[in-house]
């Protein structure tokens, strides 16, 4: 009965994959999401009058820096999860989220950045640990970032949707409160036990949460692996106790389960993992050391990686930078000097000094927005109340 | 044509080029191999000795006089198409219960369409004729005894419906025998009511009509004994009649009882949850009044951990990913198998 639940659960429906298919879909959204991209550019700078020989290279990050940048970016959440002081299952589902919401969505459309926080307070919905919007802005404001309720509350149906709206998941549960439970059942060595879960636990609330494991594995399967990583003899066990040697098809589940566990403890969850060690997953696009991707916090901090990450970010900043602006103003923004920049026509008179240090910022900023508008083909016009104010600007 | 109300009086045979309006009582044949037209006395004159081509320009099959017909439909290509069904039919005669899924029978429904489309409209006749060849040596006594099948229930229809017409006159000619009783007795009655009273005798008249209205009531039971005799005849006679048929194809159905859950139980396979489990930190909570009081058990968090941690425990994700793709290519496989049974 168990496992035919588990098949009706939305994690396995929409979430799990063989590695094959999780790496043919990671470079399937970069494809697509590059291809959205240069076309969008193409079609500015033809619009801006430019010809396709002068537009230049369009160098999008591939898809195996795009998960370099999501794997830095959770490591960021599980930080900023931790200044927050949330339990772990916050912490889990919100990494879940992430890691989800750019299997299908490219960060050349939606920088992780800017979502970290509002991943991070829907997961304080999800999991049912209520935080009020305005301490949690409060929080947020002691690390660093400063955001208004909008910049929290609007991603939300963006997030929702890459999610597939699939938010309650099981996730958690088993990675810490039932653990136990089934510990529990040893009557043994206690202290041993005791120790066995702590490791377990660790690495369930942290090494597992910047895997793929929970795209490519069962979460009792995760929590097992990471019992038998942490303590393999007393797993082994256990398992011997719920897979008697006498029944042949519980000894065939057995043979294959462990065989399953020891792919997660060793391919996915050792501390051993480095870059150098051997890849299991050849030519496969997984969240592995093997692929420069940070599997712990402690090589969240290692410089050459910060380094790599930085280049990715400028180099996507650049290109979706592109891609918002008019074809003219990226150039000069570049900085590249090759001076055939054809401006777009942005005369328009400027304020002529009479106004006062307001209506200049008025001024500025519907000239602002005319100039967005016009890149944009904003065919219905500013809105009704930006309207209202330039029409009082003017008299 | 065959529409008289559309006749055409210019139609003309292409052969000998008499026309209706010369020859009013011009009858016009096709033979089904070229449907090519043309008058009776051409048909008579050219195929007297034999088979012979067709005399229409660059047709040249060869036809016989035996196989010339009046032409059904207007439309040649109706008449064809008719035909080819026809035939078609002949040899795929499978019905629904020679099927075990709804799925099989629509596949070789589909199957069977292709093949007389193909015959229509004249799309790969090589290939599609071998196919039908093939499938007809292949299900030959399939097909023969579908056939037989076939004719058995068309000669059934036509004794049940002979059998009801039967009872009908037999009902028909009861009831007029007994209006003709009746009125008899009438008669009789009022005969000897007649006699009685001229002789005068009162009670004998009293006695007279006891004694018919006795009879009549006993005729009555016994027609009404007979009609359903009749009735009961004849019903038994078709529930013989249909039982016999649906009894030489019927199926046994060989699984058990229906299980609405197909199988499903609610056991658990790899725990057993106990009343009470040693455990610390939930001690406080197993002896707060409060947390009892406002329904939180302790037993239905180990339930819910335990099931957490054992679903999907022995549900292995590249098994499942196999499975999937068995399942996608057995959608083709039904699709094959029927082609495969024909080619």
């Amino acid at each position: 009965m168990d496992d035919t639940i588990y098949s009706t659960s939305t994690q396995h429906r929409l979430f799990t994959f063989t590695p094959r298919q999780l790496s043919d879909l990671r470079y399937a959204t970069n494809n697509a999401a590059v291809e959205k991209i240069t076309e969008s550019i193409k079609r500015r700078a033809a619009a801006a009058g430019i010809v396709e020989s002068e537009i230049g290279e369009i160098d999008c990050p591939t898809a195996e820096e795009e998960l370099k940048l999501v794997a830095y970016y959770c490591v960021k959440c599980m930080q900023l999860s931790d200044h927050f002081q949330f339990p772990s299952n916050v912490k889990a589902t919100a990494l879940t989220f992430l890691h989800r919401l750019y299997l299908t969505t490219s960060t050349l459309t939606l920088h992780p950045k800017k979502l970290l926080l509002p991943i991070l307070y829907l997961a304080t919905k999800t999991e049912n640990h209520y935080t009020p919007i305005n301490s949690f802005i409060e929080t947020a404001a002691t690390a660093g970032p400063q955001v208004t309720k909008e910049d929290l509350l609007d991603p939300e149906f963006t997030i929702a949707m890459g999610l597939r709206w699939a938010f309650q998941e099981n996730l958690v549960p088993p990675a810490a409160g039932a653990k136990v439970a089934l510990l529990e059942l040893l009557a043994g060595d206690m202290d041993r036990i005791g120790r066995a879960h702590g490791e377990a636990r660790r690495l369930l609330t942290t090494t597992a949460l910047l895997t793929d494991v929970y795209f490519l594995y069962t979460p009792p399967q995760i929590s097992f692996g990471a019992f038998l990583e942490a303590d393999r003899e007393l797993a082994t066990f256990y398992l011997d106790v719920k897979f008697p040697e006498s029944d042949l098809p519980a000894r065939k589940a057995k043979t294959k389960l462990l065989g399953v566990l020891d792919e997660i403890a060793k391919n996915h969850l050792s501390a051993g993992l480095s870059r150098e060690s051997k890849n299991p997953y050849q030519d496969l696009l997984l969240q592995l050391p093997h692929n420069g991707i940070t599997t712990s916090l402690a090589m969240a901090v290692d410089s050459a990686l910060v380094k790599e990450v930085t280049r990715i970010d400028k180099k996507l900043y650049r290109v979706t930078k592109r891609d918002q602006d008019s074809a003219g103003k990226k150039k000069t923004e570049e900085g590249n000097g090759n001076g055939n920049g054809s401006q777009s026509g942005n005369g328009n008179g400027n304020g002529n000094g009479k106004y006062d240090e307001d209506e200049e910022r008025r001024a500025k900023k519907r000239r602002l927005e005319r100039e967005k508008a016009e890149r944009e083909g904003d065919v219905f016009g500013a809105s009704l109340s930006d309207v209202k104010t330039a029409g009082a600007g003017s008299f | 044509m065959s529409n008289p109300l559309f006749r055409d009086d210019d139609e003309n045979c292409p052969v000998c080029k008499s026309s209706r309006y010369l020859n009013p009582n011009i009858r016009f044949l096709m033979n089904p191999v070229c449907y090519h037209k043309m008058c009776e006395s051409c048909v008579d004159r050219i195929f007297m000795q034999g088979p012979a081509p067709c005399p229409v320009i660059a047709c040249g099959k060869t036809l016989r006089k035996n196989k010339f017909r009046k032409q059904t439909f207007e439309d040649v290509a109706v008449e064809r198409e008719v035909d080819v069904r026809k035939r078609v039919a002949l040899t795929f005669n499978k019905r629904q219960d020679d099927f075990d899924t709804l799925r099989e029978y629509n596949d070789y429904l589909e199957e069977v369409e292709q093949i007389t489309f193909n015959l229509v409209n004249k799309i790969d006749v090589k290939e599609t004729e071998a196919r039908l060849l093939e499938y007809e040596t292949a299900n030959k006594d399939l097909i023969s005894s579908n056939a037989a099948r076939q004719a058995a229930e068309m000669m059934a229809f036509a004794q049940a419906t002979e059998a009801e017409k039967e009872s009908q006159r037999l009902a028909r000619e009861m009831a007029v025998r007994e209006r003709e009783e009746e009125r008899r007795e009438q008669e009789e009655l009022k005969a000897a009511t007649l006699n009685a009273l001229a002789s005068g005798d009162k009670g004998a008249v009293k006695v007279i009509q006891e004694v018919q209205l006795k009879r009549s009531g006993e005729r009555k039971r016994r027609q009404a004994d007979e009609q359903m005799k009749l009735k009961s005849l004849a019903e038994g006679r078709s529930l013989l009649k249909s039982s016999l048929l649906a009894g030489t194809r019927k199926r046994v159905l060989e699984d058990g009882p229906f299980d609405p859950l197909g199988g499903l139980s609610d056991a658990n396979e790899h725990y057993i949850v106990q009343d009470y489990y040693e455990n610390k930190w939930l001690e406080n909570v197993r002896n707060d009044t409060a947390a009892q009081a406002g329904g939180y058990f302790v037993k239905e968090y180990y339930r819910r951990s335990l099931f957490e941690a054992f679903s999907g425990l022995t549900f292995f994700v590249d098994e499942e990913a196999a499975r999937i793709e068995e399942e996608k290519r057995a959608t083709t496989y039904t699709d094959l198998m029927i082609s495969d049974a024909v080619s």
